[in-house]
């Protein structure tokens, strides 16, 4: 039964993307071929090979700036905290009476928080709100949902040990400001949902399932890659992120 | 190959490979840009000979363009493009780019070379020096992770597929 719904599946995804992308219009071949032949006669001159050859050397400064950059900026970071610590040390324990104001501030910290940070049961096909507050980021964010009833709530999420969080597909998000989630009635992951000038992202939440118990994940994915990227240790690298509090699915009574 | 057969080889596959790569990518420009870099890179001295299947190279050629490119790039919406079924409503309600864009972009890639470019697991462990196991394992993940969404959201889409 599995490999049958498979083999659907895999015929289905064929039959489709044929459909899909053979329907797309295309410029005939001669428009690619001239672009191309005038670019490698462009390469090939004396001209272009001193214009490779600037750009070569104009990327590798850029490059050693940012790497100079990044350099002064971690010495900068660990000099502030003694013994280098990887744990933030609180300003006032390293400078006692000075002044407040000699607390580093290079940029502000991006932040993500989802509230209500309180769980709740709804019956199951019922939504519940949540509201994303993103400071100090641009570009988007990924939501999605991790099961409350192995999250861990100590800064790990559960992973099967290939540095990626477990993710849970009991519920989907079904609106997001306002807007229904697209015209399959939402999904349990969402990729790059842009963050408004506002900062803050409305998204309601519904389950099938019962006895479906989830908390809401929102996060950066840095790197890109549609996934909760986690440490050694479950710690997530994927930063900012804000997880809301947990929603259980309950049969109507 | 002479210039003319090479020529022939690479105009007989370029729709299909452009097409994948906007499958592949999201993004037609992206895309586009993709497949004139691949094309400068095809037309090198002493390509063509390590060549055996064009479309193959081209497509994996353009994807490494592409994502050189992708730095740049990083908060362009997603998947600009679309394709709407009018003849069939039923079908209208999930696109394939909106099933790549559940996917990560390396099983993007791969779904797209398998399933479109149809090519083979091994064909694909070549083209990214990948273990042919990796290549069915990405591929069967993306499988996985399809099936469970569309399970969730529909369960008669892919009878109707098919």
């Amino acid at each position: 039964m599995d490999s049958e719904k498979r083999v659907a599946l895999e015929l289905a995804l064929e039959n489709r993307l044929r459909a899909d992308l053979d329907a797309l219009a295309v410029r005939p071949y001669v428009y690619y071929r001239e672009a191309a032949m005038q670019r490698l006669a462009t390469k090939s001159g004396a001209v272009g090979r001193f214009f490779s050859a600037a750009r070569v050397g104009a990327t590798i400064l850029v490059a050693a700036a940012f790497a100079l950059a990044a350099a002064f900026a971690v010495l900068n970071l660990r000099g502030s905290s003694p013994a280098a610590s990887p744990t933030p040390i609180p300003a006032s324990s390293t400078t006692p009476p000075a002044s407040p104001s000699l607390t580093a501030t290079s940029s502000p910290t991006p932040l993500i928080t989802v509230a209500p940070t309180e769980s709740a049961t709804v019956v199951v096909n019922t939504t519940r709100s949540y509201t994303a507050t993103i400071s100090n980021l641009s570009g988007c964010v990924d939501l999605a949902f991790v099961d409350a009833n192995t999250y861990p709530n100590d800064g790990t999420f559960r992973s099967a040990g290939n540095g990626i969080a477990d993710l849970s597909s009991d519920a989907i998000i079904t609106s997001i400001n306002g807007v229904p989630a697209g015209a399959t009635g939402g999904t349990g992951y969402f990729s790059c949902i842009a963050i408004p000038s506002d900062g803050r992202i409305t998204f309601t939440i519904r389950s099938g399932t019962s006895n479906a118990h989830v908390r809401p994940l929102v996060f950066y994915d840095e790197p890109d890659n549609n996934r909760f990227n986690l440490d050694a240790v479950n710690r997530p690298t994927d930063k900012p992120f804000g997880v809301g509090g947990a929603t259980r699915f309950v049969p109507p009574s | 190959m002479d210039d003319q057969e090479w020529d022939d080889a690479l105009e007989a596959c370029y729709a299909r490979v452009l097409r994948a790569l906007i499958g592949a990518c999201g993004s037609r420009e992206r895309a586009e840009d993709g497949m004139q870099d691949a094309l400068v890179a095809a037309w090198k001295p002493g390509v063509r000979e390590q060549v055996q299947r064009p479309d193959a190279w081209l497509y994996r050629v353009a994807l490494r363009a592409i994502g050189r490119a992708r730095w740049r790039r990083r908060f362009e919406v997603k998947l600009t493009e679309d394709v709407r079924h009018e003849a069939e409503p039923s079908l209208d309600r999930v696109s394939a780019l909106e099933l790549l864009s559940r996917l990560t972009p390396r099983q993007r890639e791969f779904v797209v070379a398998r399933y479109f470019l149809d090519l083979s697991y091994r064909e694909i462990a070549e083209q990214w020096a990948v273990s042919v196991s990796s290549a069915t394992s990405t591929v069967a993940q993306a499988i996985a992770r399809l099936r469970r969404d569309l399970e969730k959201e529909d369960e008669g889409w892919i009878r109707r597929s098919v």
